[in-house]
């Protein structure tokens, strides 16, 4: 249990922490209001946070708490209890109101800003964000794919690759899929989860999606368009219905 | 319909009502605070929350349609925000005037703090961060409009569950956007992804302010600590897991705005029953606890080990157990939503 427990703390403290400084500038925040606050709501917060770190990072508890109540793997959520950022603002802001030539406290604060902007990482950079082209806030061709398939809202079904499978039905939620998001990681058998492999696979058996599909009243397969030989399709009812930048839609016409 | 009615339901619905519900319950208080604008945005947006998560609950189990639960909410919001303009309109009218005095206060760092601000609230309009988990949480609220019903089909496909999401029916946040796509006329997903967040945003850093006006009295150092805890916020992304990223990436995720939004928001609550000992605060923790539970799941279990930790601390240090009965009440809602989880599991 002991060992377990200090597993879940050095995962989560590793997940949530990584190489920031925040945690450095927190514990120094909790010292100096210990040593200087006189305010006893003050001294009560670093006391909170005090007794909130020795609940969540003592082993035994962190078993019970991540086995029973968060979950393993998502132990680092407890960390969101610490209001490190805000403290940390309040305790570099009441230290620059203590300086009281104009100067210095310029200087303090270039300082501070040059401290948290070198310890911390930028969150707005291109591996983060793309500039959206759609109020949506959807990826472009799952917008086109929707509207070729079911215009205007209309209904259908249909299959499609995993890499746009979680947003199809948050544009249209008329489009009923073959298989949802998660569908291998929570059940690795069945005859869906063949077609999802057969679809995402880079040379896809294409009798065998079509002979499925058909069966399941699936009126339109989407490909990606780097899979290899799904032009094939053609032979077992589907025709070629629109292609995108990325994917290749077949109808059912049969 | 225009954009321009769009966003003139979303400011109402968004905005104006809950502060005008926050009005109704600030109006017993004995906090100087009570006219703050912040404040009763704050404790109306959460009440709000707090009184939609047992009519949701109730209504998913009655399998109500989503069409009979938004005309229910609206009654119940807008029954209770007349009730606070009849009853606090000479307030409203007086605090409005002090938006020049605060204008009048002013200063350099206070605006470089609103510019970060926009900046952070730019990204929520220009930019898209893609998250895979839209496809339950998002799909949710359209199927849920789509035909007209309470998790009755399944997001990810379409079909009708077989068996309930139980991880995520008791903070059934999704639902709240599918009512809000119908109370503002937008798309739940439009609403999910570019308007929400806005207004979450704006949450967050209101409870900073809050946070701020506790700890000094010149608007200059006001201006500063905003100024810091936008730049820790925006240079947070040391990990993709901390608050900050949550914050900037999908606040529109009930998750984010628990750890971004309402636990910061219970914190200060606590905070303030402290220093003041109104215990009109304790109310506004009760709905707390259950807006937590609302929009995580999360929520069910941080919200009372929050309070629980700063309750035992208060133990110690006042010797009060009259408080700690308090605190206790308002860990209610999680307890409750806990023991139902073990039910229906």
């Amino acid at each position: 249990m002991f060992q377990i427990g200090w597993q879940f703390v050095q995962d989560a403290y590793q997940i949530y922490t990584s190489n920031g400084i925040i945690q450095l500038l927190l514990i120094g925040s909790f010292i100096i209001i210990l040593i200087n606050d006189k305010k006893e709501e003050n001294i009560h917060l670093v006391y909170y946070c005090i007794t909130a770190l020795v609940i969540i990072l003592f082993p035994p508890i962190a078993f019970v708490f991540g086995k029973y109540f968060i979950g393993e793997s998502v132990y680092w959520r407890v960390f969101w209890l610490m209001p490190s950022g805000i403290l940390i603002a309040l305790v570099l802001t009441k230290l620059l109101e203590r300086i009281n030539r104009r100067y210095q406290k310029q200087l303090f604060m270039t300082a501070i800003v040059f401290v948290l902007v070198l310890g911390g990482k930028n969150i707005f950079n291109s591996n983060n964000y793309s500039k959206s082209t759609n109020y949506y806030k959807l990826p472009q061709e799952v917008i086109e794919i929707c509207e070729m398939v079911a215009p205007n809202g209309s209904n259908t079904k249909m299959v499609v690759p995993e890499t746009i499978v979680s947003y199809i039905r948050q544009y249209n939620p008329n489009i009923n899929l073959l298989y949802g998001r998660n569908l291998g990681k929570d059940k690795q058998k069945g005859k869906k989860y063949k077609i999802l492999l057969q679809l995402n696979s880079s040379e896809p058996d294409t009798k065998y999606i079509a002979k499925y599909t058909k069966k399941k009243d699936c009126k339109y397969v989407v490909f990606d368009n780097s899979s290899i030989g799904i032009e094939e399709i053609e032979q077992y009812g589907y025709k070629l219905y629109g292609v995108t930048d990325s994917y290749t839609v077949f109808k059912l016409v049969e | 319909m225009s954009l321009f009615y769009n966003i003139l339901l979303i400011v109402l619905w968004n905005l104006i009502v809950p502060i005008l519900i926050g009005y109704l319950i600030t109006k017993f208080m004995k906090s100087d605070d009570k006219n703050n604008i912040a404040i009763n945005f704050l404790i109306g947006f959460i009440v709000m929350l707090g009184i939609f998560q047992p009519i949701t609950l109730i209504a998913i189990y009655l399998k109500v349609s989503l069409t009979f639960l938004t005309m229910l909410v609206k009654l119940v919001w807008g029954t209770l925000s007349i009730v606070s303009i009849v009853i606090n309109h000479k307030r409203i009218f007086v605090t409005m005037s002090h938006v020049t005095i605060v204008l009048k206060k002013f200063n350099i760092y206070l605006f470089g703090a609103l510019l970060l601000i926009m900046l952070q609230g730019y990204s929520y309009i220009a930019y898209e961060h893609i998250d895979d988990d839209d496809a339950f949480f998002v799909a949710t609220a359209t199927t849920a409009v789509a035909n007209d019903n309470l998790y009755v089909k399944s997001p990810y496909s379409g079909v009708t569950y077989k068996n309930l999401p139980d991880r995520y029916i008791l903070s059934p946040f999704s639902i709240y956007y599918a009512v809000m796509s119908k109370l503002t006329l937008v798309h739940a997903t439009v609403y999910a992804h570019l308007f929400l967040p806005l207004v979450l945003l704006l949450f967050v850093y209101m409870v900073y302010y809050l946070w701020g006006k506790e700890w000094f009295q010149k608007s200059e150092s006001l201006g500063v600590y905003l100024v810091l805890i936008s730049i820790i916020n925006i240079f947070g992304n040391y990990s993709e897991f901390t608050t900050q990223s949550f914050l900037l990436f999908r606040l529109w995720q009930g998750k984010a705005f628990l750890a971004a939004g309402i636990l910061p928001f219970l914190l200060y609550l606590c905070y303030k029953t402290r220093k003041e000992m109104e215990y009109l605060f304790f109310i506004a923790l009760f709905f707390g606890t259950l807006a937590a539970s609302h929009v995580s799941s999360m929520g069910i279990f941080l919200a009372p080990l929050l309070i629980g930790c700063w309750a035992l601390v208060d133990l110690i240090m006042t010797k009060k157990l009259t408080r700690l009965f308090c605190y206790m009440l308002c860990c209610l809602p999680s307890i409750l939503c806990g023991l139902l989880y073990v039910i229906i599991s």
